[in-house]
């Protein structure tokens, strides 16, 4: 790429560009990424516009608008971290993708530095790198000292301490996470490993330094809420290169020469705490001939535990190269006492080796190694290979700065990735894999606005106000309409319908439908009185105020045409043609026409049984049947029809609720005779009708319906149809 | 196979689909060739492709490049097959690698297109519901995307942020580390 660079100037000035022939053209044009750039390039000279004149004009292509499948399937082959986020802060519909399909793909590991020295509790910003994006953060002083958690699975967490209590936190957008353990022990030790899968759980809590050696605990699900302790001296070894909790209470550390089964005596495993740790040591696979060790790392990989080491030729400058064995724990007795022997078998030469770790990738880190499935990041990195930090050179007295190694096994060769910044002087740094779901924030928008108008007016008459209401189960929206030249106030209603656009359902319209025209919405309001307020209208069945007030109408307040007009209570008739009448004009004080109504609740329970019994006969309640079980959309009209097939129905009304207007689905239906009744009951008390002990009034009969899904009852006739057939 | 090869180009012969794109061009094609797409497969499966397949999303000058890479890849898919049941000797095995990188050149010069041509590939393949094209093409997007601010992915793609800013502030504390 420079070499080009330096000769352009050259080339440009001796062969003109601009008598390049038109396919080049064409191919310069379709490399260029930029749309200012596409816009720009036509307008460079007549042969380059002529070159591309098939594209132009120039098209730019509504990219936001892409379908949510697409967007998803870009979203899911971005594989660093920092790509992904930046992806879905583009613009709102990029984003709002986040909701319907949680980034499922996985994301590149990133790389922790170690921390300072133990116990250095300076704040220090802990530096993260995703070294595929190379993408360095650092993470804002919560790491004071090394809190970190390191999962089995790869993932990481942050022991974030309060003042009042410890926490774990998401190291990348620092989010709380559960705590699989007892915090009060995870603080005790400086590395921590936890393998959490549904609750089997089991960690893994440790020090180590050449002075007091091995000091640790671990927990598992088996011994619930104890811990057991586990310290060795290690024999001795300077450096503790890996440990890992393996196979129910087995502690496993490697040094560059040895390895070290620990595992406190099993027989006292019970109690509280446990001191003796029996401990067998038994030297690593020897390494091969020109090759010295430079680490080991465990790992666990299909309930294996497995040995990574990486290795070194001898020579300055040498190779480096990694090795597999895996562990194998046989079962031993020693003076008696029960030991396990241990045996390595070489991993990852043998052709089906090669096709399993072909699979995988491996990421060598401390205190926690793990592997991940090369195929969760589709191309952009190729399985059958081991990630490792080296320090550089130590020959070298200044601190010299790390690198990061990809080892094939295929080809038996470790490439350089990156030399790591400034601040990276610790080969020990920890590997871990941010989770999608956490990494991703979310920002939460109403999911359509859609863009709607009221219906329209009549012609000459201006709204005044609009209030909604729910009636019938229906959305209405209520216009208060003032006439232009006359002054009279009239009220229209319209039900709210969501209707499903063309483009695949994602599109909604508006549509307003007349409800006070029919004969049909008619006869149904005339059952009900409309109150219409702020910030809540309802209607309410008449039948309730026993004949105090007259049903189709709607109660409102307003003003005059003058704006200093007192406010009126007015009442608004739907019958004939629609009449306003002033019921009250309101005293001083009110002049705020968005007033509140509300039903005072009555203390002694049901107001519909007083108004009925207001009726007086006592022959009446005889009659009366207690219907339940309704669906919601049968109101009094269609009950009474219900009803009026076996005889002359005195009264019929559904029970609603007081405050919220909808149906409580039970009702009561008063008979005119005593024909009538019986002729009722015999009819609609079959068998799956089951007679119950009247509940308020004993000479109310009671009459459970089969119960049907509300939704079943589209209609009022196939309720009918049902009920009676 | 051999025997069977007439009957066979009797019935490829038999089997051509229609599909007719937007601005009314028609195009014949073979029906292995049509059932890369799961939509037209569905539809050759209902029976409802006499007379031709109407696109009405998609322009002749789309669907001309989607039948290039249909037709390539129902003979790439035909040679699998063909490999899978009848040879397996390490020769075959070449053949068929050699195959395989012809069809991956293939698949790099198909996307040497302009944003605007890409676009329209997506939205039929989306249409179409053709999952190889569909992933190629996303694939490519992706990788332009790779490395690239908001800012520099709002600039190619002219997709103007409709993020208030309150919510771009939100996406970007939470998320600090992806924009250094």
């Amino acid at each position: 790429m420079p070499r080009r660079r330096r000769t352009a100037p050259a080339s440009a000035a001796s062969a003109p560009c601009a008598d390049l022939p038109p396919e080049l053209l064409r191919k310069i044009y379709g490399r260029l990424v930029f749309a200012e750039d596409l816009a720009r390039f036509p307008a460079v000279c007549r042969p380059w516009r002529d070159a591309v004149a098939d594209d132009l004009p120039l098209r730019f292509p509504p990219w936001a608008d892409l379908p949510g499948e697409a967007l998803g399937n870009i979203a899911g082959r971005l594989h660093a971290a920092s790509d992904c986020v930046r992806f879905h802060t583009a613009c709102y519909k990029w984003h709002a993708t986040l909701s319907s399909d949680p980034p499922g793909c996985c994301l590149l590991p990133w790389l922790l530095a170690p921390s300072p020295a133990a116990g250095d509790n300076a704040a220090e910003n802990q530096l993260c790198r995703c070294v595929f994006s190379k993408a360095t953060y650092r993470a804002p002083g919560i790491c004071v000292g090394d809190w970190r958690v390191a999962y089995a699975d790869g993932t990481a967490a942050w022991l974030v301490r309060g003042k009042d209590e410890t926490f774990l936190a998401n190291p990348l957008t620092a989010q709380r996470l559960p705590l699989p353990v007892d915090n009060a022990w995870l603080t005790g030790r400086r590395h921590r490993i936890v393998t959490d899968d549904d609750g089997d759980y089991c960690a893994l809590l440790y020090d180590f330094s050449p002075r007091s050696g091995f000091q640790g605990y671990v927990a598992h699900r088996e011994i619930g809420d104890s811990w057991l302790r586990v310290s060795s001296d290690l024999s001795g070894s300077d450096r503790c290169c890996a440990a890992a909790c393996h196979h129910g209470g087995y502690v496993v550390c490697v040094d560059l020469a040895n390895c070290h089964v620990l595992r406190p005596s099993p027989e006292q495993s019970y109690k509280k705490c446990c001191y003796a740790t029996s401990q067998v040591r038994a030297p690593l696979p020897e390494e091969p001939a020109g090759k010295v060790r430079r680490c080991s790392y465990l790992l666990e990989y299909r309930g294996e535990l497995l040995l990574a080491s990486v290795l070194r030729d001898r020579r300055p400058g040498g190779r480096l190269s990694v090795s597999l064995h895996e562990l194998h724990l046989a079962a031993g007795q020693n003076n008696g006492v029960e030991e396990p022997e241990v045996e390595w078998v070489r991993r990852g030469q043998s052709d089906s080796d090669i096709s399993l770790f072909g699979q995988e990738l491996l990421f060598l880190g401390f205190p926690n190694s793990f592997t991940v499935e090369a195929a969760g990041f589709s191309e952009e990195v190729s399985g059958g290979a081991a990630y490792f930090v080296v320090e550089g050179n130590s020959a070298v007295a200044e601190p010299t700065l790390c690198s990061m190694y990809r080892y094939s096994f295929r080809d038996g060769t470790a490439t350089l990735v990156e030399r790591l910044p400034a601040g990276w002087h610790d080969a020990s740094c920890m590997w871990f894999l941010p989770e999608p779901k956490a990494v991703c924030c979310h920002v939460l928008r109403p999911h359509w606005v859609i863009p709607a108008d009221l219906p329209d007016v009549e012609p000459g008459k201006k709204r005044q106000c609009s209030y909604l209401l729910t009636y019938h189960g229906d959305l209405i929206l209520a216009s208060l309409l003032i006439d232009e030249a006359s002054g009279y106030v009239s009220v229209s209603l319209h039900e709210f319908r969501l209707r499903t656009g063309h483009i695949g359902g994602e599109h909604l319209e508006v549509e307003w439908v007349r409800r006070d025209e029919s004969d049909e919405d008619m006869a149904r309001l005339d059952d009900h009185v409309l109150f219409l307020g702020f910030p809540a209208s309802f209607a309410v069945e008449a039948a309730r105020f026993g004949g105090e007030l007259r049903g189709g109408a709607a109660y409102f307040v307003g003003r005059g045409w003058e704006g200093d007009d007192p406010c009126r209570v007015g009442r608004y008739s739907f019958r004939g043609g629609g009449v306003a009448t002033v019921v009250e004009t309101l005293p001083d004080g009110w002049d705020d026409t968005r007033c509140m109504w509300f039903l005072p609740e009555t203390s002694s329970g049901d107001l519909l049984l007083q108004s009925s019994n207001r009726g007086g006969a006592q022959r009446r309640q005889q009659l009366t049947i207690y219907a339940r079980n309704l669906s919601p959309k049968v109101d009094s009209s269609r009950l009474r029809e219900t009803f009026s097939v076996y005889g002359k129905v005195a009264s019929a009304r559904v029970a609603y609720d007081r405050r919220g207007g909808w149906s409580r689905e039970f009702g009561f239906v008063t008979m005119a005779t005593q024909e009538g009744y019986d002729k009722a009951m015999a009819a609609l008390n079959r068998p799956k009708a089951v007679k119950k002990a009247p509940a308020v009034d004993n000479s109310v009969t009671m009459l459970e319906w089969f119960l049907v899904p509300p939704c079943f009852f589209s209609s009022f006739w196939q309720f009918f149809m049902y009920f009676s057939g | 196979m051999a025997s069977a090869g007439s009957g066979d180009e009797k019935a490829a012969a038999a089997a051509m689909i229609t599909l007719i794109s937007s601005d009314n061009e028609k195009f014949e094609v073979t029906e292995a060739t049509a059932t890369l797409s799961q939509t037209i497969r569905h539809m050759i499966e209902d029976g409802c492709t006499d007379g031709g397949v109407p696109l009405p999303n998609v322009t002749s000058k789309i669907l001309a490049r989607v039948i290039e890479y249909c037709k390539k890849h129902a003979t790439a898919a035909a040679g699998e097959e063909g490999s899978s049941s009848s040879f397996s000797d390490a020769a075959f095995l070449e053949v068929d690698r050699a195959f395989l990188e012809e069809l991956e050149e293939f698949d790099d010069a198909f996307l040497e297109v302009d944003r605007a041509t890409l676009f329209d590939l997506i939205l039929a393949a989306n249409y179409l519901d053709i999952k190889g094209l569909l992933n190629l093409t996303c694939q490519k997007v992706a990788d332009s995307v790779k490395g690239k601010t908001p800012e520099q992915i709002r600039e190619m793609y002219n997709i103007v942020n409709d993020l208030t800013p309150e919510e771009e502030a939100e996406i970007r504390r939470e998320t600090q580390w992806a924009f250094e």
